[in-house]
């Protein structure tokens, strides 16, 4: 059971969390989400199908227990099934990628990241390698509140709509 | 994904974040969770959090959370406990007081309505889950003790000879135990860590936080406690003290789990926190009324405050309070509003009334002692 849940976590985390971030938009709600469904997994590993992709199954669990918190009225996904699905759309065309490991299909994002311009750029790193605050970043940046939170949102619109077009085969 | 309306940038990051308050971000998630511009900035933030996971730091925490231990640890521990017991035995039989080595005799109910034990009866059995309505319930024992069991709680009274005789087993809601003297030892045992009397006057409040997140809120009126909570080191909590188990971080989660410790039976709903000169201001609200608490990093509560219902003025302040202000500032004055804050075991109000066309503040203690003024315009 300890050599499952080991390589199951260490070749599923980052996807999982991922996932979960994308279903709970905080970082904290979707690591505790994340550790949730691992726990979960571990406890249904004779469930697993070893002849099948583990993504979609862990991320299954996820989306059922981000469901049930919903019922138990506590913190909820903030998408609706539609995005749900589109979501594990994105995800499974991710996966398809070359590359062992989440990070390694992730080529995408590293390329649309690099076309960004360097003050988004920074602001990016800032809040999810260095996990800052959105008022540390603005110190650091020398900008209000309002501007940091305003550059991150439409950084990671620019990104995303790069990320779509090469995953879709576009450029 | 349906083509809702745009939000604008700064609300659509509060949100991604959960910056918004848990009202606002359902209503929000209503129309604009599936906006074509949020969800690309949504998978976006979920591939970027993803980027940056640490598997092996993950794997730790879920290890923990499993309670997973190797065959030959857990061989160790077992070991190592035997040994521990065996010698805290022998000790315990030469040291411990003779009222130590004798089991509790019973509780019986005082004052209140108690759910669980015999229709008539006031006798409380030992061993049997038992719980409080709407009203608190005072219990006495035996040997002298006393406990005010909060509106809402469940427990089980168990008792035992030895070093913690009477055991606590508190499920939900809270109780304040008056142990004369330490001469009845407590212990009461909660999913988030247990509290052991030291001799003393103390109050224990459990609230649940955000899935499987438990926190304790301990009050200590006289002498001290130990608080216990496995596997981190055990924390004393001196008279005067109010402290927050776990310490809430800027973690929303965790700072809602605190207002909920600190008014407790409330609705109460998070808004935003903040440090300030390294301490935790947490804002939230119960109805219409803003809540706030400022919090230590160890957990000490420096001061918590809920505002008064401005339509329930002067009614809910209370009645030395009112007669000083009436007494200062004329029966003229209108009053504004007001919040009561507690700080240190004390319990101040802070009013705001305006007088000849000025706002002009005052702080008093419950007793209607001024202890400062200020004019604001």
């Amino acid at each position: 059971m300890t050599g499952f849940l080991d390589n199951l976590v260490r070749e599923q985390y980052a996807m999982v969390l991922s996932f979960c971030t994308m279903l709970m938009g905080d970082r904290g709600e979707a690591e505790d989400l994340a550790q949730e469904a691992f726990l979960v997994a571990c406890r249904r590993a004779e469930e697993f199908d070893a002849s099948r992709p583990a993504g979609p199954w862990l991320r299954g669990i996820a989306r059922n227990l981000a469901r049930n918190a919903a019922r138990r009225a506590r913190p909820v996904a903030l998408v609706g099934d539609a995005t749900l699905e589109w979501l594990e759309e994105i995800h499974q065309r991710i996966e398809s990628r070359p590359g062992d490991q989440w990070a390694d299909k992730l080529e995408a994002l590293d390329a649309c990241l690099a076309e960004l311009d360097e003050a988004d750029r920074s602001a990016l790193a800032l809040l999810y390698h260095e996990r800052c605050s959105y008022e540390e970043i603005g110190a650091r940046l020398k900008t209000s509140l309002a501007n940091v939170k305003k550059r991150l949102y439409r950084a990671r619109r620019r990104l995303a709509d790069c990320v779509l077009d090469k995953l879709r085969g576009g450029r | 994904m349906n083509d809702a309306s745009r939000l604008p940038d700064e609300v659509a990051e509060d949100l991604l974040s959960g910056g918004l308050a848990e009202g606002d971000a359902q209503r929000l998630r209503q129309g604009a969770g599936a906006a074509r511009d949020f969800a690309g900035a949504l998978l976006v933030h979920g591939l970027l959090a993803g980027r940056e996971a640490d598997p092996e730091k993950a794997l730790a925490a879920i290890r923990h959370r499993l309670g997973k231990r190797s065959p030959a640890r857990r061989w160790l521990l077992w070991t190592a406990a035997v040994a521990a017991a065996l010698l805290i035995a022998i000790a315990g039989s030469l040291l411990l007081p003779p009222w130590r080595t004798m089991a509790p005799s019973g509780a019986h109910v005082v004052s209140g309505t108690l759910e669980g034990i015999e229709p008539g009866s006031a006798e409380v059995p030992l061993g049997r889950a038992i719980g409080t309505g709407r009203e608190h319930v005072v219990l006495a024992c035996r040997e002298g003790s006393r406990l005010d069991v909060a509106p809402e709680s469940s427990l089980t009274l168990r008792g035992k000879a030895g070093r913690d005789r009477w055991r606590i087993e508190l499920a939900a809601g809270g109780v304040q135990c008056d142990v004369p003297n330490g001469q009845d030892p407590f212990r009461v045992c909660t999913r988030a860590g247990d509290v052991v009397t030291e001799g003393t006057r103390f109050s224990v409040r459990l609230a649940e936080g955000y899935k499987g997140l438990w926190g304790l809120a301990v009050s200590v009126a006289e002498g001290r406690v130990r608080v216990e909570r496995r596997p981190q080191p055990n924390v004393g909590v001196a008279a005067g003290g109010l402290r927050l188990f776990p310490a809430p971080t800027a973690s929303r989660q965790e700072a809602l789990l605190a207002l909920r410790l600190l008014f407790p039976g409330e609705a109460v709903e998070y808004l935003a926190t903040k440090s300030v000169g390294g301490l935790l201001e947490i804002e939230g609200w119960i109805g219409d009324q803003d809540v706030e608490a400022v919090v230590a990093p160890d957990g000490s509560v420096q001061s918590y405050s809920r505002e008064l219902p401005r339509g329930e003025l002067p009614g809910a302040l209370p009645a030395p309070v009112r007669e000083a202000l009436r007494a200062r500032f004329g029966p003229d004055a209108q009053w504004v509003e007001a919040e009561v804050e507690f700080r240190g075991g004390t319990v101040a109000y802070e009013v705001t009334l305006r007088v000849q066309g000025k706002e002009v503040e005052a702080k008093l203690d419950a007793d209607g002692r001024f202890l400062g003024r200020e004019e604001n315009e």
